[in-house]
């Protein structure tokens, strides 16, 4: 259990992270 | 050592920006993924958490995530091989490590800092953001999304404060 929390932990923001980071490269190569 | 580590794949995705930036986050966790894993398969059962937390199979593991993204050329290598390496370095601050596997506890780094780590901690990020906004900006990739994720990975210095 402590596990899968600490993998919540470590997942949830990186994917938020990526996530952000992808969404601005697709922003500057529309333009 | 939590948020820091997010951090420090931050601050180290400019030696290398071809590279995902996952591929940073990643690395600066994986000792801690190995560290589950090696808790769910009952491999690591030292109090230091040796086998994915000790200086030696910290540069070992690094090497073998770094060896992935080899194609990315030798900077990227030395900077994914520095994210997974940091883990050990952030870690060993606020709480100790061993040297290698098994190590006797002569060959134990105690904890460096013990009070006011959550500050220090705190800091480090700080710290370690600073380098990746200004390796946004002088990449021209400087946005409302570089503060956002500052602030998220500053927010997450609460986990412990909040004691989760």
């Amino acid at each position: 259990m402590q596990g899968l929390v600490e993998l919540a932990f470590i997942g949830v923001p990186t994917l938020l992270i990526a996530l952000l980071l992808a969404g601005g490269r697709g922003q500057k190569g529309a333009r | 050592m939590y948020a820091g580590h997010l951090a420090a794949g931050l601050a180290l995705r400019g030696r290398a920006r071809k590279v995902p930036i996952a591929a940073f986050l990643i690395g600066a966790f994986v000792l801690d993924l190995l560290w589950i894993s090696f808790g769910m398969l009952h491999v690591d059962r030292t109090p230091w958490d040796d086998w994915s937390h000790s200086l030696l199979m910290a540069a070992v593991w690094g090497l073998a995530f770094a060896a992935l993204f080899r194609r990315y050329g030798r900077a990227a290598f030395i900077a994914l091989w520095l994210a997974v390496f940091s883990h050990f370095v952030l870690d060993l601050i606020v709480q100790g490590a061993a040297l290698y596997p098994e190590a006797p506890r002569s060959r134990i780094v105690p904890v460096l800092v013990s009070s006011h780590a959550r500050l220090l901690q705190l800091g480090l990020s700080a710290v370690l953001l600073l380098l990746f906004v200004n390796d946004e900006r002088k990449a021209g990739a400087l946005s409302w999304r570089t503060w956002a994720i500052s602030a998220l990975v500053l927010a997450l210095n609460a986990r412990f404060i909040l004691g989760i």
